[in-house]
């Protein structure tokens, strides 16, 4: 399955290659232009309609770099995006595109006084562990400052419809683009597929992209917080994983264009997919990268709910994925019939 | 100077438009700009822009002055019927309680906190609007999740002093018509723009002088005054004239556009105060949009921001219609 490719593949921020041959692979076959802009982000063309529509999602996933080696050998590492300081420790993790195997280590539970146990370990104290003896060994595997590092985390099925994996923050945002792509026909679109980069870091790639593109409209779509879990009110949740696409009632760095957002719901609810409000503030997407170049782009974000992102296990409903399709799918019929413009 | 300034203000005052829903005010301002300008039109933002051609030798005169308030968005619906809520720009939590809101639809209702002991517990997670309905459901009926809420309350005129919700901003909004008005000499292009999502970012301004790629540019806009107790130390007061800001959080002032008006306004002996502030203006989207825009920021000093009752001097206003019209009467030649 495509998404298990892609949560599986690897891209820290600027590091999205894996991410961008996989989907150039993916999808040189149903799209009729394809490239790579300066920047790094992989665009593809579908049709030569009238519309200019722009589906963006980033191919970059949060993670780190090797910030520095110790004599001893021991890896220090550098956040790349947002990370929680305390899901870290005594996760596995890959070191460079090797996917050479660590730990991020701590101290044994038995040597812990009462007082480290009842805080979290900061960031500064942590470190990976390859089981060498000293900075020669390190080094002789190939890892030297600024490599990447990720989640050691493999996609799999804890039921049919939920999948486990890291990464998608965004990869489920490519699959759903790719999705589209390749199961249906827009012939009065000319759609892009924007896979950008560097997201997770200031939104930048997106910028680039829509600069270039210059488009009508375009969707960010993107895999957001949902936290419908034990011991958070239902006032709380944010978002939930399988009540459907996520819209932003307040989107901290973008507020969303009213005229597609009410399209999305006008959509929503009459062709019966279903979708539910981000129920927060703070946070942003590509879109807010999008909406500001040039006179202004109408762009909207889009996402799928998935529960503990941005750490090594993320969950996502298959339901919200396909309502997501679904949900664009007829939207942009919308917008090729003349139905809509923003 | 008009009699149409406070009348203006009035109108400006009383039209709903929260960031990001900015449609009901640009029609009002499209409707009072019209009589002055050759053209009006909303650019991809949003942004409202009317254009009043120039003669030969002029330059093309950006001037901007954001339309849009702060307010609150439904969050969220209790099983009672109360819609909690979350800020749309400046809004603060304490400054909301108690006061009345105007939903998009014409709804209104009163904000008002979840019991607490103490001051410091008040957060706008528990801030809710009561609209008098029942239930979730009935709540539902009138207000959707996603609708946004502002402050509603009469303009009131203590002597020079006007107190309304919403005059930041659209008391640069009023300054800008006057000057639209009452400007008769000019060669210059004049691009108004009444700007989007100027609450959130700033945003919207951006992309209107990206569109509209002028020579120069001129924001107005309203500056908490530094005249209150435990202020920050902005050397700005009400009545004191319209303040030149130098820099804020966001913007370093073009060096040459600054010098100019300060002259002119020495030469009209009109008041000008200087202004270095903390704060973020459309300034910092505005001199960075496309290859670069000189501008400069004329700030009306303003008491009591974000709240239902801010305050402003009817002669500052009319000291920064006055300063724009003297600098758009002359050639504007910088260096």
């Amino acid at each position: 399955m495509l998404l298990e490719k892609l949560s599986n593949a690897c891209g820290v921020p600027g590091r999205e290659d894996e991410v961008r041959t996989l989907l150039k692979e993916t999808l040189k076959d149903h799209v009729d232009e394809l490239w790579t802009d300066a920047m790094g982000n992989l665009i593809v063309r579908k049709g030569n309609g009238p519309v200019k529509v722009m589906l963006d999602a980033h191919m970059d996933e949060v993670g780190f770099c090797v910030g520095s080696i110790t004599e001893q050998g021991y890896v220090l590492l550098k956040k790349m995006g947002g990370l929680d300081d305390r899901v870290l420790p005594g996760r596995q993790v890959w070191l460079t595109d090797k996917r050479i195997p660590g730990v991020i280590g701590a101290k044994a539970w038995h040597l812990t006084t009462a007082e480290e146990k009842s805080r979290a370990i900061s960031f500064e104290h942590m470190y990976v562990d390859l089981g060498c003896r000293n900075k020669a060994e390190v080094e002789a595997l190939g890892i030297e400052p600024g490599e990447p590092v990720y989640f050691a985390s493999t996609f799999e099925h804890y039921s049919d419809r939920v999948v486990k994996g890291k990464a998608f923050d965004d990869r489920v945002g490519c699959y759903v683009i790719a999705r589209l792509l390749m199961e249906f026909d827009h012939p009065g679109l000319t759609l892009y597929g924007a896979f950008t980069c560097q997201e997770e870091v200031g939104l930048r790639g997106a910028r680039v992209a829509a600069y270039n593109l210059n488009p009508d409209l375009a969707l960010a779509i993107d895999g957001t917080a949902a936290s419908n879990v034990a011991g958070v009110e239902p006032m709380d949740t944010v978002t939930n994983m399988g009540d459907g696409p996520v819209l932003y009632l307040a989107e901290g760095a973008i507020l969303s264009h009213e005229g597609i957002f009410n399209e999305l719901i006008r959509t929503s609810l009459e062709e019966s997919i279903p979708h539910q409000f981000k129920r927060a503030t703070g946070g942003g997407t590509d879109a807010t990268g999008i909406a500001l170049q040039r006179g202004g782009i109408p762009a909207c974000s889009l996402s799928v709910p998935c529960r503990y992102i941005h750490t090594a296990a993320s969950l996502c409903h298959l339901d919200d994925v396909d309502a997501t399709v679904q949900l664009i799918h007829q939207f942009l019929r919308r917008v090729e019939k003349g139905e809509f413009r923003p | 100077m008009s009699g149409k300034m406070l009348e203006r203000l009035q109108r400006l005052a009383s039209v709903w438009g929260p960031s990001g829903r900015e449609r009901k005010v640009a029609a009002v301002l499209s409707e009072m700009i019209a009589p002055y300008v050759q053209e009006v039109y909303t650019d991809r933002y949003g942004n409202l822009i009317a254009r009043r051609a120039g003669g030969p030798g002029g330059k093309r005169v950006l001037l901007v002055a954001h339309m849009d308030t702060p307010g609150a968005v439904a969050m969220n619906v209790s099983e009672k019927g109360l819609i909690y809520l979350a800020p749309i720009g400046g809004m603060k939590p304490f400054a909301a309680i108690g006061h009345r809101v105007v939903w998009g639809s014409g709804i209104t209702g009163v904000v008002q906190h979840e019991p607490v002991e103490e001051a410091k517990e008040v957060e706008f997670k528990r801030l809710f609007c009561d609209i008098g309905a029942t239930s979730r459901e009935e709540a539902l009926e009138n207000v959707a999740l996603g609708d946004v809420c502002t402050f509603v309350a009469d303009l009131q005129q203590l002597d020079d002093l006007i107190v309304a919700p919403a005059l930041d901003n659209r008391a640069g909004c009023a300054v800008l018509l006057e000057v639209a008005e009452h400007l008769v000499e000019s060669d210059h292009e004049l691009l108004f723009a009444f700007t989007s999502h100027g609450e959130v970012g700033p945003r919207g301004a951006g992309a209107a002088a990206f569109g509209v790629d002028p020579d120069l540019a001129f924001v107005v806009d309203t500056t908490p005054s530094g005249d209150l107790p435990r202020a920050p130390r902005v050397a700005v007061k009400l009545g004191g004239g319209p303040a030149l800001k130098l820099k804020d959080a966001g913007y370093m002032a073009h060096q040459d556009l600054s010098t100019l008006v300060q002259s002119v306004a020495e030469a009209e002996a009109i008041p000008l105060q200087i202004e270095i502030s903390t704060g973020h203006t459309e300034a910092q989207v505005v001199s960075v949009a496309g290859q670069g825009v000189p501008t400069a920021v004329i700030d009306i000093p303003l008491r009591y921001k974000g709240t239902a009752s801010e305050m402003v001097n009817l002669r500052d206003l009319h000291g920064s219609a006055d300063l724009l019209l003297k600098l758009l009467s002359r050639p504007l030649v910088m260096g």
